[in-house]
């Protein structure tokens, strides 16, 4: 006889470290689970990718599992390969790796025992998500918070127009007019930027050897002029998925979506197709980044308030 | 073996006696005969627990069933204490008066002893002894389903709790589930496994003359809704007849609160007659024959926090099947004669059975003793000895004391108008004793989860503590023990994202490198549980992931690295340490300039996102005091946590002798205060080193870029190999 093999136990702790097999990759997470009577709807919570790691930012996909454990809905929230306690280098593909990781995450879930699952994708996270979700038939509905579906300059790479406007805009210039410090701040950077590219410049000059070590996305990855994953996303509305965009008014990709005329007609086209399977959730100020605490709370609402709808159930409490 | 006596404790420890023989009668028993291995040793029993027609095991109340249960001479035992008190909490207390304990130790496991247990530990600490609660289970669970009585428990509680100096459970379930039920405060919490019950078991007889006849299943212990036996009886009936004729199936114990269902299964049941069912509390000789005349043991539990019959399943070596519920899953970690099923699924149960002929006559050595326990024991009443004859403090921090007073006296955090003097915290020069390293941690990860990353073994999961569960993940070799641990006390904000991954690369590294390496998330944060966060509190999380970090290393030399704000936590927690180097990485030398630092980013970050604009710091500085916290960016700050960090600084760390420290600034206004930071520790006679990196150290801006983005990547590199060096040359030189 080996040793005591591990199972499944009723008397589930509430948060518990996972480790997923993506690929060749090994896949952090963290599975939050009700103390009793868990709903058959699962979510999973996926972060925006580099610089982040499986809490999000401020803890608000932690404070989302809690809430949802309250309300008997599990969930799993989880690292991107190369981003928090995961291994590799991130990729930032739109397929490929960070799909993987999503498949990977919704498998563990399922594993559980849920048999429908809500994936909540945060800026690039709800990218791979929707293109993991897209081949399964569990996916009972997705989050997708101020998704990029238009890049800048819509092929991957701000145009130069779109970049200079990045740093010579009204609020900019007003405020380097204005507010000394950041003065200071606007031109130190410059010039340390400015400094970096050089140093990189000369060394590729001096070594004769590409000096990126960033993988270069691939044919299947580089996204074309259009919006992404245009084709992933009407299959998912038109399955019955309930889909929804959440935006703040001052979100960049907001904004590039209004201004991209085939991403805009894209979207009223599948609104207008099944106007139910897709919402269109817009707050006022920026969502993009996460970087209001007022705002986080509104989307941590949101995203129980939808759970329990599909469950079936009404929330519990609030906050 | 020769055995020290610790001449100076004298310990007695109060459980149940055998008048109303339990599990819990049998462990007061054996915790008395270990402990008196090294103290002085009594036991004061509790007699009648309850009126008898109350007990559901009313039947065998002052039955001589407990016959293993005999004191040694050199334990004196009073036996005991009646429910209603009279005359026997009377001698009860004059028991006490002899033998003038040092440490009492409370076997708790039901309610019904509560107030004997609160008269008799308020006696006794006014005595001066120290208290120890040693947890069975949070309550009876069929105490708690009567009318009032967890009401009543939660109500009593908080009275005996605040006696006590010291708690002690079985498992890390345990760790987890009994502070979430009870509020254990500031005490001591330690995990000290349960011993086997040697006593119970005989010498097997051989089992070869066996092989032909019918493998010998058991199951005994009270039957309760909770104990599964109707899953066994259910699985056992699965079983087709040619399968079901190679067992026998023996059920031994008394039926508590009316639950049938085993009973009405075994009735129906096409196997019945293949099954044995004893109905009644057996004596401690039958139990011991049942025991010995078993092939395998079958524990069905539904729940549970710990189980008797289970450890003489382990004591026996016997092939024990049993669910992974609870802190069962512990008990058998090590046991390698153990099948683990899941609760309430014959079918697994049922699978499990029919594996058992295949390892029939085998045994397993048994992980657990009481030498454990005496060893928990030992370090516990060493601790509970050092909080110096007073009740723990109740904020459990490291000890801090006054010094001479800073010279900088008049703090402002936006860098032009002073703050209400209020606000600020008075300068302190920060000494950490050495001895007053937290001791109540479990010092195990629990939820956790390995894997290996590129020869590197990585546990993350959960610390678990009274006041709340941190986040930790271990890095250490996978091949070799590491020589060294080294504790990272991370930046805080929008920083601890933009250096997340380099803490994990530099982890990595480390750890391929022989040495072991802790991360933690601080309370409140990220992935641990919420927590008031104070630079204190902070110091403390960093001390109890270092402890743990130790425990299953084994590593002997400790050093921490602060990142941006954390290296006035690391600096703090690094006092505690005599010989630990320490590492920094783009200090914070002063929290109030860095909080001008984070309240400029604020704005600029807003001009940035062309949000509206943010309000001034004087007025984020008003927020913070009328409203407790503030947004900062996205980011929740604490009004106790800018207290206490806008009053920190650096330099203040002073160790008591020469230690080792290495200061990586990166580029930045940080910098500029390193110079004086390595002057000034120099003059205490540490040794020093400084060496600059190239990159940026307000990283929350870093700009995107595949070019930028590798410049970056090799500088980390190169600073990390610095550290790595750095760090094993120190030790290497004796640290």
């Amino acid at each position: 006889m080996s040793s005591p093999t591990p199972v499944a136990s009723t008397d589930t702790p509430l948060e518990t470290a996972r480790y997923l097999q993506s690929g060749t990759e090994t896949v952090f997470a963290v599975y939050t689970s009700p103390a009793s009577s868990p709903t058959d709807l699962g979510v999973l919570l996926a972060h925006s990718g580099p610089n982040n790691f499986s809490a999000h930012r401020n803890g608000v996909w932690t404070s989302i599992s809690r809430r949802l454990q309250r309300e008997g809905i599990p969930s799993l929230r989880f690292d991107f390969a190369g981003t928090g306690e995961s291994s590799g280098e991130f990729v930032l593909r739109l397929d490929g790796q960070p799909a993987a990781d999503v498949a990977a995450a919704m498998d563990a879930l399922r594993a559980t025992g849920c048999r429908r699952l809500l994936v909540v994708g945060s800026c690039f996270g709800g990218i791979p998500s929707v293109v993991a979700g897209v081949a399964r038939r569990d996916v009972a509905g997705m989050i997708l918070v101020s998704p990029p579906l238009v890049l800048p300059g819509a092929g991957g790479m701000a145009s130069f127009r779109e970049r200079l406007r990045e740093v010579i805009n009204g609020p900019t210039l007003r405020t380097v007019v204005t507010n000394g410090e950041y003065r200071r701040w606007f031109f130190g950077r410059l010039a340390s930027l400015a400094r970096t590219k050089a140093t990189v410049r000369v060394s590729r000059l001096t070594s004769r050897t590409s000096a990126s070590r960033t993988p270069e996305p691939s044919a299947a990855a580089r996204p074309g002029p259009g919006m992404l994953i245009e084709s992933e996303l009407a299959r998912l509305v038109m399955t019955g998925g309930h889909i929804e965009m959440v935006f703040g008014t001052s979100d960049d990709n907001l904004a590039r979506i209004e201004g991209h005329a085939e991403a805009s007609r894209a979207l009223r086209r599948l609104r207008d197709r099944r106007p139910a399977g897709l919402v269109w959730t817009v707050f006022d100020g920026a969502v993009h980044g996460l970087e209001d605490v007022a705002l986080q709370e509104q989307l941590i609402h949101l995203v129980v308030e939808r759970a329990c709808d599909l469950t079936g159930r009404p929330p519990a409490a609030a906050g | 073996l020769h055995r020290v006596k610790h001449d100076n404790e004298r310990v007695v420890i109060v459980g149940s006696g055998g008048h109303f023989a339990s599990g819990i009668s049998h462990y007061t028993y054996m915790l008395s005969c270990t402990l008196k291995e090294e103290y002085e040793t009594g036991a004061l029993l509790m007699r009648r627990l309850v009126p008898k027609r109350l007990y559901p095991g009313r039947d065998h109340v002052g039955a001589p069933v407990a016959s293993a249960v005999v004191y040694p001479p050199d334990v004196p035992v009073y036996d005991g204490v009646d429910w209603y008190w009279g005359a026997s909490l009377t001698k009860a207390l004059r028991y006490l008066d002899c033998q003038r304990p040092t440490v009492v130790i409370f076997q708790w496991w039901a309610g019904a002893v509560l107030h004997t247990y609160l008269r008799l530990a308020k006696y006794a600490a006014r005595h001066g002894a120290k208290i120890i609660l040693e947890w069975h289970e949070s309550q009876d669970v069929g105490e708690a389903a009567m009318p009032g009585t967890r009401r009543y428990v939660q109500l009593l509680m908080p009275r005996l709790l605040s006696l006590v100096d010291g708690h002690v459970v079985h498992s890390d379930f345990d760790l987890r589930t009994i502070p979430s039920a009870y509020q254990l405060g500031n005490s001591i919490v330690r995990v000290i496994p349960h011993g086997p019950y040697s006593h119970l078991v005989t010498e097997a007889p051989p089992t070869d003359g066996r092989k032909e006849s019918p493998l010998q299943l058991l199951y005994f212990g009270v039957v309760r809704p909770f104990k599964g036996v109707e899953d066994l009886v259910t699985a056992f009936s699965m079983l087709d007849r040619d399968q079901a004729r190679q067992f026998r199936l023996t059920v031994v114990g008394e039926t508590w609160e009316k639950w049938t269902a085993p009973d009405d299964a075994i009735a129906r049941s096409p196997h019945a007659d293949l099954i044995d069912r004893v109905d009644r509390y057996v004596s401690d000789e039958e139990l011991a024959a049942y025991v010995a005349q078993a092939d395998a043991i079958v524990l069905p539990y539904h729940r549970s926090s710990m189980s008797g019959p289970l450890h003489i399943a382990l004591t026996a070596g016997l092939p024990v099947v049993v669910t992974a519920v609870g802190g069962l899953l512990e008990v058998v970690r090590d046991y390698e004669g153990a099948v683990l099923v899941p609760p309430q699924d014959p079918a697994a149960l049922r699978d499990a059975l029919r594996k058992l002929p295949a390892v029939r006559g085998q045994r397993y050595p048994n992980p657990n003793s009481w030498q454990q326990t005496l060893a928990g024991y030992r370090t516990l009443i060493s601790d509970v000895r050092r909080t110096g004859g007073i009740r723990p403090p109740t904020d459990r921090t490291p000890r801090v004391t006054d010094g001479p007073r800073s010279k900088l006296t008049a703090m402002t955090t936006d860098g032009n108008r002073p703050v209400a003097a209020s606000r600020v915290k008075p300068q302190t020069h920060v000494t950490v004793e050495p001895d007053s390293l937290p001791a109540s941690v479990g010092l195990s990860l629990a939820n956790s989860a390995r894997t290996i990353v590129a020869g590197v073994l990585e546990e993350a999961g959960f610390l678990m503590r009274p006041d709340g569960a941190l986040f930790v993940v271990l890095h250490r070799p996978a091949d070799r023990p590491p020589s060294g641990s080294l504790t990272v006390c991370s930046s805080l904000f929008a920083e601890q994202h933009t250096d997340y991954r380099r803490e994990v690369r530099l982890a990595r590294m480390l750890a391929s490198a022989g040495l072991a390496v802790a991360r933690f998330h601080y309370r409140g944060l990220g992935n641990s549980t919420p927590g008031p966060a104070s630079l204190d509190a902070f110091t403390q999380d960093a001390l109890d992931v270092t402890l743990a970090a130790r425990r299953p290393t084994s590593a002997s030399h400790v050093a921490f690295l602060g990142e941006g704000v954390g290296s006035l936590v690391a600096s703090r927690a690094w006092l505690a340490y005599q010989d630990a180097p320490l590492l920094l990485w783009k200090p914070v030398s002063d929290g109030a300039q860095y909080f001008r630092d984070l309240f400029r980013a604020r704005l600029i970050a807003a001009t940035r996102a062309h949000a509206p604009r943010a309000g001034t710091t004087a007025e984020l500085l008003a927020a913070l005091a009328s409203e407790g916290h503030v947004d900062v960016m996205g980011f929740t700050l604490a009004a106790s946590l800018h207290e206490s960090l806008v009053a920190s600084r650096l330099a203040e760390a002073l160790p008591r002798q020469p230690r080792r420290i290495l200061l990586q600034p990166f580029r930045g206004p940080r910098a500029v205060g390193v110079e004086q930071l390595a002057a000034d520790w120099t003059a205490r006679g540490c040794l020093v080193d400084v060496q600059p990196t190239k990159l940026v150290e307000d990283s929350w801006f870093i700009p995107d870029g595949a070019a930028v983005a590798a410049s970056v990547h090799d500088t980390e590199e190169q600073l990390m190999a610095d550290a790595r060096d750095w760090l094993l040359s120190s030790w290497g030189n004796g640290g």
